[in-house]
């Protein structure tokens, strides 16, 4: 089995953690092909490993292991979690990780197992539950049924991304990810947007008018090819972009800032 | 089994690559993936272009390049695939193909261009801003899957080209440019070792600095000297031993580098 195997993590880049890992998924399913979503998450920041978990979990093929490790505070009696939702198998510690698998599952009513691995089942892989997820995802990754792994659980911790909040001429939302090239990414989907016209977008004091780009739209050439777009961005979610530049440092706003969308 | 490289100015940090290759393991299983770097310099053409020109010739035949530098994404720049020799490449029709198709135009090896205009080969839902996801992956795998260039696009013949600088022949010798400075800091130039064999050169000045002659490599000399050898691409470059020559004279890309040959 070639299992697909994804990690999202915030070990950093710069010392051997991540390769530790994989050393471990490799000595258990050497046929296992690693994709790393990202080891750049600030450390314990839950939310920002979601976003990435949710933007990534549409794109990867049935049978994937998404191993997902923030916040681990080993020998701290956290409980480590395997599951299978739907075609999607998840391994990482219960805080809330697993809420956008559990979403997705949810949203297409598919099948959901939820385990908490046996501790004493693994007490020879090494002191650290980031061994003990790295060694249950690589189970998972070569065929063993999560089932072998652990008890069954019905209450994973649960930590849902916030949700736009309802005003009387629009939406009240937030920065939910900044990317590398400084584009904004908001809590906001295309489909708080329905039904709404001449919409203003409210940010860091300042304002833009109109939506760009709707989503389905796959060229911006009928609108100035420089300058800063409200658009519907790749994960369906309102985005600002600007061309050449940093969104970000254009309206000096962070994750978590707010964005509001009115209609005029 | 194919093999797919990529190179983005992605980074590692937002997951982008990782979704990347998501889909082409959904179209293509059994392919191997290789990423060739992430770190280009945000909308940097240029820089990804060099290397794609320094690494693409050592993978084997077949080999597909994804290339995603697209400040232009969304756009009315053309997604673009070619077949340059025995290599595939995908990405968007901004000159990053230029040192290639300039070498295989002296070379006489075959060239082949599409533009990407059959979105069925495409994610069914492409978005303004990701074609790294929604058009350069699945058209990669596609082609891991053995469907022939021609089903993928229309020909074309007038790709975006980017204007290259070409060293000039000076009274005593020859005039390039910086046109790479790596990780340590080691700055390459467009002076290729066949313009300027090891032995003619007597002199390299460099923004105000002069070096004596070419070395054979950095251990021949004291740490913290600044030298000139012929590096691994065959260019000339300017080093620092145990150092960073860029950070050391102050280069940056387009200065100017002059060599004194006898």
């Amino acid at each position: 089995m070639n299992a697909v195997l994804t990690l999202t993590t915030d070990l950093g880049g710069g010392l051997h953690d991540v390769g530790a890992l994989y050393g471990i998924v490799w000595k258990t399913a050497p046929a296992t092909r690693i994709v790393d979503i990202s080891h750049a998450i600030r450390r314990g920041d839950i939310l920002a490993a979601q976003v990435l978990l949710e933007n990534a979990l549409p794109y990867f093929p049935d049978d994937t292991v998404h191993l997902a490790i923030t916040s681990i505070a080993d020998e701290s009696g956290q409980r480590v979690l395997i599951a299978r939702l739907g075609p999607m198998f998840f391994a990482g510690p219960d805080n809330g990780l697993i809420t956008p698998l559990l979403e997705r599952a949810e949203a297409n009513r598919w099948e959901t197992e939820i385990y908490q691995a046996n501790r004493e089942q693994f007490s020879q892989v090494g002191e650290t539950d980031r061994m003990l997820l790295a060694t249950c995802a690589a189970l998972l990754a070569g065929g063993v049924p999560p089932a072998a792994l652990g008890e069954r659980i019905s209450n994973p911790i649960r930590a849902s991304l916030p949700v736009p909040e309802m005003l009387a001429h629009g939406w009240r939302g937030q920065v939910l990810q900044i990317d590398v090239y400084g584009n904004l990414f908001t809590n906001i989907r295309q489909a708080h947007l329905e039904g709404m016209s001449r919409i203003h977008l409210h940010i860091g004091g300042q304002v833009i008018e109109g939506l760009s780009l709707p989503a389905g739209h796959s060229s911006r050439s009928k609108v100035e090819p420089e300058g800063i777009f409200a658009i519907i961005d790749h994960s369906n979610r309102l985005g600002i972009i600007q061309t050449n530049g940093s969104a970000a440092e254009q309206f000096g706003v962070k994750t978590g800032a707010s964005v509001e969308v009115r209609t005029a | 089994m194919r093999l797919i490289t990529l190179l983005t100015d992605f980074g590692m940090r937002d997951g982008y690559p990782g979704v990347m290759k998501g889909v082409i393991y959904r179209i293509s299983p059994a392919v191997k993936i290789a990423d060739l770097s992430h770190d280009i310099s945000p909308q940097n053409i240029r820089e990804a272009s060099q290397v794609w020109a320094r690494a693409c010739g050592f993978y084997p035949e077949g080999t597909i390049h994804v290339g995603v530098v697209d400040p232009g994404v969304g756009t009315q720049r053309r997604p673009i695939a070619a077949r340059i020799g025995d290599a595939f490449f995908v990405c968007p029709d901004n000159g990053l193909l230029t040192p290639l198709l300039e070498e295989a135009g002296q070379t006489r090896r075959e060239i082949e261009i599409v533009h990407l205009n059959q979105p069925r080969f495409w994610l069914p839902q492409t978005s303004a801003v990701f074609h790294g996801r929604d058009i350069f992956a699945p058209v990669a795998a596609h082609l891991a899957n053995e469907t022939p260039l021609s089903e993928l696009g229309a020909p074309i013949r007038d790709p975006v080209l980017l204007q290259t600088p070409q060293p000039e022949a000076t009274e005593n010798g020859w005039r390039g440019e910086v046109t790479a400075i790596d990780h340590f800091g080691n700055v390459s130039t467009n002076l290729k070792q066949e313009t300027i064999p090891a032995q003619k050169v007597v002199r390299v000045r460099i923004h105000g600095k002069e070096i004596l002659g070419l070395s054979q490599t950095f251990g021949d000399h004291a740490a913290g000297e600044l030298i000139a050898l012929i590096d691994s691409d065959g260019r000339l470059a300017i080093a620092v031993v145990n150092g960073s020559a860029a950070q050391e004279i102050g280069v940056q890309i387009g200065d100017k580098v002059e060599v004194e040959t006898r």
